[in-house]
């Protein structure tokens, strides 16, 4: 085994010069400022991605919620409660019957056929023999 | 010449010019140290800088009833294991060459190459691998691995051992 540890030892000794401490101390604060440069990049680089990042997050969430900021009816959660609330109104009573909700989409929609001013002509013969006027 | 300790003291309390004085008395040490791997100037002086840039980094946190030398043989040891394995797996995907016959290769009757030893140490698992460093390329004691390694010197002793049995193995069997 020694002999094989001095056949290594021989095989890695060198006879190199020395090398030029000036030389390599000014090339070792070069490279010493180019690491600190570096850092500073990444570090710089770093705080911007993350600055775009936290406003693109926040503008996207405004742009999600844009509607919900602009509607003055934010308590309405569908059509059919903004009509209750209104219809409810108008006819001053606290309950409606499916037949005035049915009326009123009609009247709202502007849209009559034939169908339609049957059932009209029907629901407002009830009111007459009622003795109620709309 | 100023003592490194004192070296030290009036690096990490703000004297750059410190800093330079260590680097000059121990440059040919690690320098050297690299060449007997590496043996190309440019690899060892990167290997040199890197060391140096890592002791500058780490200085302040240097403990004084420590060895400085030990201090810098651990930084030594640890950047010279990154560098063989590193190479070790370059050569593997023949992504770059290790100089094979530099300036500094003698001419002898060994049965392997210098490149062939190298990436039979490269091989070696990692505790062999510091331990046959430290001692082939500075011919360093078992007491000052055990030092520079933190292992106890009957492990250096045995891990050595292990170690230069299967570089035999490898090396003569080729």
């Amino acid at each position: 085994m020694t002999s094989f540890e001095d056949k290594i030892l021989a095989s890695v000794k060198i006879r190199a010069g020395g090398i030029n401490a000036s030389r390599f101390i000014s090339n070792l604060r070069a490279k010493q400022v180019y690491e600190s440069n570096r850092k500073k990049r990444i570090r710089t680089g770093f705080s911007a991605f993350a600055f775009i990042f936290l406003i693109s997050i926040i503008t996207f969430n405004q742009l999600e919620n844009f509607d919900n900021y602009n509607s003055y009816v934010s308590f309405a959660y569908d059509e059919s409660e903004i009509y209750f609330e209104i219809l409810g109104d108008q006819l001053n009573e606290s309950s409606i019957n499916d037949n005035d909700l049915t009326l009123f989409y009609m009247e709202e929609s502007n849209d009559y056929d034939l169908e339609i001013l049957f059932y009209m002509d029907d629901y407002l013969d009830v009111f007459d023999k009622n003795g109620e006027t709309l | 010449m100023i003592d490194d300790k004192e070296l030290i003291r009036k690096f990490t309390s703000g004297d750059e010019k410190a800093f330079d004085q260590i680097v000059q008395n121990n440059l040919n040490n690690v320098f050297g140290f690299f060449m007997k791997i590496t043996r190309d100037e440019m690899a060892a002086e990167d290997l040199t800088q890197d060391v140096f840039l890592k002791l500058y980094k780490n200085l302040k946190n240097f403990r004084y009833e420590s060895n400085f030398l030990t201090y810098l043989y651990r930084i030594n040891s640890n950047t010279a294991n990154s560098w063989i394995t590193r190479n070790k797996w370059k050569g593997m995907l023949h992504l770059e060459q290790i100089a094979e016959e530099g300036k500094y290769d003698q001419k002898n009757d060994l049965e392997w190459t210098r490149q062939e030893l190298w990436e039979e140490i490269a091989k070696l698992p990692k505790k062999q691998r510091k331990v046959v460093i430290l001692r082939v390329t500075d011919g360093l004691s078992y007491r000052d691995i055990s030092e520079i390694t933190g292992m106890s010197e009957g492990t250096a002793k045995v891990n050595f051992h292990h170690g230069l049995k299967r570089l035999k193995e490898k090396l003569n069997n080729d």
